[in-house]
């Protein structure tokens, strides 16, 4: 069992530094880069071109006159020191100090997200499927399967629409009130952010339920044919014993090897909904980043994902190894 | 004789969306003590279901008994009417598992995959009787010696994948067995296993029936394993008993042509005639004809059959034949066939 976590680990450091190599020339490879955008961006501006000498000053200043693979060297030579080079985009601010509080936030939102969604999934899904083709099966099965067509950020639309317009709450928006969204933490803070929270945690939430739900659903039921639920019953036990101890206990694993894809897919998944609710989480500037080009602030954001569906894929692995006795570890 | 169980005209019946399905349509016997009652029939005829019916293990949304009544006798107490338990009370609870036990079909799925044999076996003993873990451990070691499993001691803490079909199907026999059943069912239990397995498996079935004095209701289609361990056999086909006999006479004079057409079916070594299949299939659930179930595929069929169903006719004291040819006003009478 030592072996193979250590193994599984050292596999995945290698994977982790291949995903921010390929990141890293991906971003770079559109025509134009980071420079290019911005003097475009300071031309319009002034209406006069900038004379080429000083592009090309900036280029070497900034270090983009080397090859591709040095500046990718010289990055990620600063990563255990905390430096993951600096924004243009944001007036040349360190990488680190942008994300650090949004990184935190959209951590905590994804986490949250999955407790939630996995805390209301798996039950329904149980009673679901021990109560196949009742009436609150077929409920909650249309549910779930509007729930899974529907992208989120149109969930988030239609509930802004409804608190607003038609409960006229006044939330509109964010994870803090306009006086607290720079503030530092305090009190006052948390308690304000505890009240914008439920909103998006119930939109994401929402979203990963529907399909945690159908999972589990199809996976009980299929267990629950299997001979040995029956050879459980004909061995006196009680149902509550048959359902739980033996089939949900078997029917949860592919949702173990499920929450690995799926925390990163809830960091991704925020972004267009951070967008939407205007949540001060990586999504916001990873797409700023994006189109324009400025790969120390893109690479760094795709570095967090691929580093959370590495962590996450471990820990599924790990748990999954220790939680099914099928499972070669050698 | 002491009787342990008593089955009288069980009817059960499955109400699905595309209709009634008669899975069982009234079928008797009795099972004495020490004995052997076979099951025989094709796939589809409701042995299984009348197991299952037995054990009360068919959910009730499902399956529904309709008419009958399964009269279970326990040592020392008076009888209980199977048929009126609630099938997930305590009272079949105790029953299942403890006076009536189950071998499936099935050796490489009827095992919970993530729990190891002797936690499985455990779960059974720690169930039913009032004992320690660790006199539970010992006796789940015990009874996989007994089906002879070798290294029992270690083989008790490996998982079912650790283990071959056959093994696994020894291991099924043991927790069967952990808590000394009076009545064992086995239903269908060897013919998931090659031939040398299902030899050993049906020997150590018949020698701890032996040991244990457990009555036995062996469920298969195949007559070879009737042949092995049966006293007692019934016929089955659509739901209902055809035949009903001793060993011996089922297989050297069969009376219903159903039982005839199985036997005449059989590949036996130094037989050199031709086999002869019983001409037509096994009609679908909804396609059961009027009157005698058998009659579309009978050579003998007669217009009576086609009309109405035949009653049991006793033959014997233990042999029983539902067949028009055996009624007296129909004039044939059976020594002149």
């Amino acid at each position: 069992m030592t072996t193979y976590i250590i193994r599984r680990t050292a596999s995945a450091v290698v994977t982790f530094f291949l995903i921010t190599l390929i990141s890293f020339v991906v971003i770079q490879l559109p025509p134009g880069d980071v420079v290019s955008n911005w003097v475009r961006q300071q031309e319009a501006s002034t209406g006069q071109p900038l004379p080429p000498e000083t592009i090309e000053n900036l280029r070497r200043t900034y270090g983009f006159d080397q090859p591709l693979i040095i500046q990718y060297f010289k990055w990620i030579d600063g990563f255990p020191s905390g430096d993951f080079g600096f924004s243009i985009e944001y007036s040349n601010a360190p990488v680190a100090d942008i994300l650090a509080q949004r990184t935190g936030l959209t951590i905590f939102l994804g986490v949250a997200t999955l407790f939630i969604s996995w805390g209301l999934a798996i039950p329904f899904g149980i009673y679901a499927a021990t109560h196949k083709n009742s009436r609150w099966d077929y409920l909650l099965s249309t549910l779930s399967f509007i729930g899974i067509s529907t992208p989120n950020f149109l969930i988030a639309v239609i509930y802004l629409f409804i608190a607003v317009f038609v409960l006229k709450t006044d939330y509109s928006g964010g994870l803090f009130s306009q006086e607290f969204k720079d503030a530092p933490w305090s009190w006052a803070r948390l308690l304000d952010f505890a009240k914008h929270l439920p909103i998006p945690l119930a939109i994401l939430g929402l979203g990963g339920m529907a399909g945690t739900f159908r999972i589990m659903r199809a996976n009980l039921l299929d267990i629950l044919d299997q001979q040995f639920i029956e050879a459980a019953r004909a061995k006196g036990l009680k149902e509550r014993v048959v359902i739980y101890k033996h089939a949900t206990r078997i029917a949860i694993n592919p949702l173990i090897s499920r929450v690995g894809m799926q925390l990163p897919f809830l960091i991704s998944g925020t972004i267009i909904i951070s967008i939407v609710l205007d949540l001060p989480t990586l999504g916001p500037p990873f797409i700023r980043a994006l189109n324009r080009q400025d790969m120390f602030l893109a690479g760094t954001v795709l570095m967090i994902l691929a580093f959370t569906l590495l962590l996450g894929n471990l820990i599924a692995d790990i748990v999954l190894a220790w939680s099914d006795p099928r499972i070669q570890y050698e | 004789m002491d009787t342990v169980l008593e089955v009288d005209n069980l009817k059960t019946y499955f109400f699905i969306e595309q209709g009634v399905v008669r899975a069982v349509d009234g079928v008797s016997f009795t099972l004495q003590a020490g004995k052997t009652l076979g099951i025989v029939g094709e796939s589809g005829c409701g042995k299984s279901v009348t197991s299952r019916t037995i054990m009360r293990l068919l959910s009730p949304s499902l399956a529904r008994i309709v008419a009958g009544s399964i009269k279970y006798y326990p040592a020392g107490a008076p009888a209980i009417e199977l048929t009126q338990v609630d099938p997930y009370g305590e009272q079949i609870r105790d029953i299942r598992g403890n006076e009536i036990a189950m071998i499936f079909q099935e050796p490489m799925t009827s095992l919970n995959p993530v729990y190891t044999i002797g936690h499985q076996i455990m779960e059974a003993i720690l169930l039913h009787q009032d004992v320690s873990k660790d006199e539970a451990r010992a006796r789940a070691i015990d009874v996989l010696r007994m089906v002879g499993i070798p290294l029992p001691e270690q083989r008790v803490d490996q998982y079912p994948h650790e283990f071959s079909g056959g093994m696994r199907q020894r291991a099924m026999i043991a927790m069967a067995l952990s808590c000394n059943p009076r009545i064992l069912i086995a239903d269908e239990p060897t013919t998931a296993l090659d031939v040398t397995i299902e030899a050993q498996i049906l020997e150590l079935i018949q020698q701890i029936q032996e040991d244990n004095h457990m009555a036995l209701i062996m469920i298969t289609h195949d007559l070879n394993v009737i042949g092995e361990v049966a006293d007692q056999v019934i016929v089955m086909y659509l739901g209902q008993v055809v035949e009903s006999a001793p060993v011996d006479d089922i297989f050297d004079n069969p009376k219903h042509p159903y039982t005839q057409g199985l036997l005449n079916s059989l590949p036996m070594i130094g037989r050199s005639d031709r086999l002869e299949p019983i001409s037509g299939s096994v009609p679908g659930p909804h396609e059961v004809p009027r009157g005698c179930p058998f009659a579309p595929r009978c050579p003998h069929v007669m217009q009576k059959c086609r009309e109405e169903n035949p009653p049991s006719f006793a033959l014997g004291p233990a042999s029983d034949v539902a067949c028009w040819l055996f009624d007296e006003d129909i004039g044939i009478s059976h020594e002149s066939r």
